[in-house]
């Protein structure tokens, strides 16, 4: 792994609550041997095309589920065209199967993933599939897909929240789909979850923030962040430099794929199809 | 000398063949390749049937449960990823939960003829508790832990292909999905595709699918809209949030709109 472009305090132009995220996440991907890019995870997406990019392709593999296949070509970041840009420079399409059953089994400790779970708790322990409304009703969401698996394979088990609150970051999840921690033997298993408040670590010793973001007071992480997940003395998230923030905007993401999973409600309709209209002028084979 | 016309069928015949069935399949993987027109018949002629395996369940499945096509749906994925749920998913529905592996695993003992293929225990720990009907065992060999997953035949396979040959040959180009093992677990097939050609291997490329494995043919010019069919077209966003905001009943209507107009 090559690493030329660094993070460092002295930051030239100011990162969003997006670029913060991705710039961090890709800290997180450099040391993987292949990121699988997940369906619906567009932060996923830019980070791990700019963690592939800041190590010249010698980095990572990435395992692109639009059209399941693994890739080294350098690409901008796209979502409504996600399966034409999946197919550039692939090394193989795959079958679904032939993934899922025969070379995900043989990926273990050196994949990785940010997923996005409907909620994680102070254990580090992954909800998917359900959660309860205020009337206490279950609400069905994504599903089991494969995070049993990815849990066992993925060290460290990666997790992003876009927007940390106490109905994504709880005490203790709904259900549990996966357990990272106790996939592994005691001592072992390894989370880690960027949000757009801090950065935090789970072992089987507990769990704590290993930083929080500019910008973001101890007692606001305090106040979005369960009891048992300790806050105090937690330091400063690096800022990304200003080459990297340059690149992330001009080369990997210059169509704001990153803002997409920061929108919500009526605005998210129109920025879903402004991010649309961006992506057809770009061009692609 | 004329071509025969093969296992050729109209959409019409093609989609009858779901009527009733216990179990059916549609391939496709997230927006890609999903037998759309074939859908979209179900939902605008008021066709019924019993379950609906997907994978990845998008559009196409969301369209069929608002419309009442299907009692329930198996899969371990559902949504419209990053365009939310349409009026289908959001209403809710029976499930039948699997996880990626537990799901190849039912598919490949339905092809194999296996009473069951073992899932290990530690995968699926959140599936026992959504499914109790799924029996555990132990390994003779190992002693460890398992589930016996058991075979999930599928009474009728649809999958869209880019380019068909009259005979069942058929090539995906995009995703590949897991389009050859719906079609090796599947009692029937039918394969609805962009463009029908007279020699499939003529185009240079293998086919994905051949034809012992396919019943009918059906040419259906945009039959994946409003998702993807590449190299031809790519996901309709704005179509696709429009489908999301219509109410649970207009579904159907929005389906018979669709395939008189030739809008697909």
């Amino acid at each position: 792994m090559n690493d030329d472009t660094t993070r460092s305090d002295a930051s030239a132009a100011p990162a969003d609550v997006a670029e913060m995220m991705v710039c961090t996440m890709s800290d997180w991907l450099l040391r993987a041997e292949v990121i699988q890019l997940g369906l619906a995870s567009a932060l996923n997406q830019v980070a791990a095309l700019l963690a592939q990019a800041r190590t010249h392709g010698q980095g990572p593999a990435l395992e692109d589920p639009a059209a399941l296949t693994l890739t080294r070509a350098q690409r901008p970041a796209f979502l409504s065209r996600s399966e034409r840009a999946a197919q550039i420079g692939a090394l193989r399409r795959y079958e679904a199967p032939e993934w899922i059953a025969q070379m995900m089994p043989r990926l273990s400790g050196r994949v990785r993933q940010f997923v996005r779970p409907l909620q994680i708790d102070a254990k580090g322990r992954i909800n998917s599939l359900r959660v309860a409304d205020k009337q206490g009703r279950l609400r069905r969401f994504a599903g089991l897909a494969g995070l049993a698996e990815l849990a066992e394979i993925a060290q460290p088990f990666l997790v992003y929240l876009p927007q940390q609150d106490s109905r994504c970051f709880v005490d203790a999840v709904d259900f549990v789909v996966a357990d990272p921690i106790a996939a592994h033997a005691p001592g072992v298993g390894h989370v880690v979850m960027v949000t757009d408040l801090a950065v935090f670590e789970f072992t089987s010793a507990g769990a704590r923030a290993l930083s929080r973001h500019p910008g973001v007071t101890r007692e606001h992480l305090r106040e979005r962040t369960p009891a048992a997940v300790a806050v105090a003395g937690t330091p400063l998230t690096p800022l990304p430099d200003a080459a990297l923030l340059h690149r992330l905007r001009t080369e990997i993401d210059p169509h704001r794929v990153r803002d997409i999973e920061f929108a919500s409600g009526a605005a998210r309709r129109e920025a879903l199809l402004g991010l649309y209209a961006r992506e057809a002028s770009g061009l692609l084979p | 000398m004329a071509l025969s016309n093969g296992k050729l069928a109209s959409l019409a015949d093609a989609a009858e063949l779901a009527r009733g069935a216990a179990r059916v399949a549609l391939g496709g993987w997230s927006f890609s390749r999903r037998p759309l027109a074939v859908a979209m018949h179900w939902a605008a002629h008021g066709l019924r049937f019993d379950e609906l395996l997907v994978l990845t369940g998008g559009i196409e499945t969301d369209l069929l449960v608002a419309a009442g096509v299907v009692r329930r749906v198996r899969g371990f994925y559902l949504g419209m990823e990053a365009l939310g749920m349409g009026p289908g998913l959001k209403g809710g529905c029976e499930l039948i939960e699997e996880t990626e592996t537990s799901l190849m695993l039912g598919l490949n003992a339905a092809v194999e003829g296996a009473s069951f293929l073992p899932l290990s225990a530690r995968h699926g720990a959140a599936l026992a508790q959504l499914r109790p009907d799924l029996r555990a065992l132990r390994c003779p060999y190992t002693g460890e832990e398992q589930l016996a997953i058991p075979p999930v035949p599928i009474d009728v396979a649809y999958v869209h292909a880019w380019r068909a040959d009259r005979d069942g040959n058929a090539v995906f180009r995009g995703h590949k999905a897991a389009d050859r093992l719906l079609a090796l677990a599947a009692r029937q097939t039918v394969v609805t595709c962009e463009e029908l050609v007279d020699d499939i291997a003529a185009g240079g490329v293998e086919a994905d699918l051949t034809e012992p494995l396919v019943s009918m043919v059906v040419h259906a010019l945009g039959g994946a809209r409003p998702g993807g069919c590449l190299p031809g077209y790519e996901a309709d966003w704005p179509a696709l949030l429009d489908y999301t905001a219509l109410e649970r009943d207009a579904v159907a209507g929005w389906a018979r709109t669709r395939l008189e107009g030739g809008a697909r």
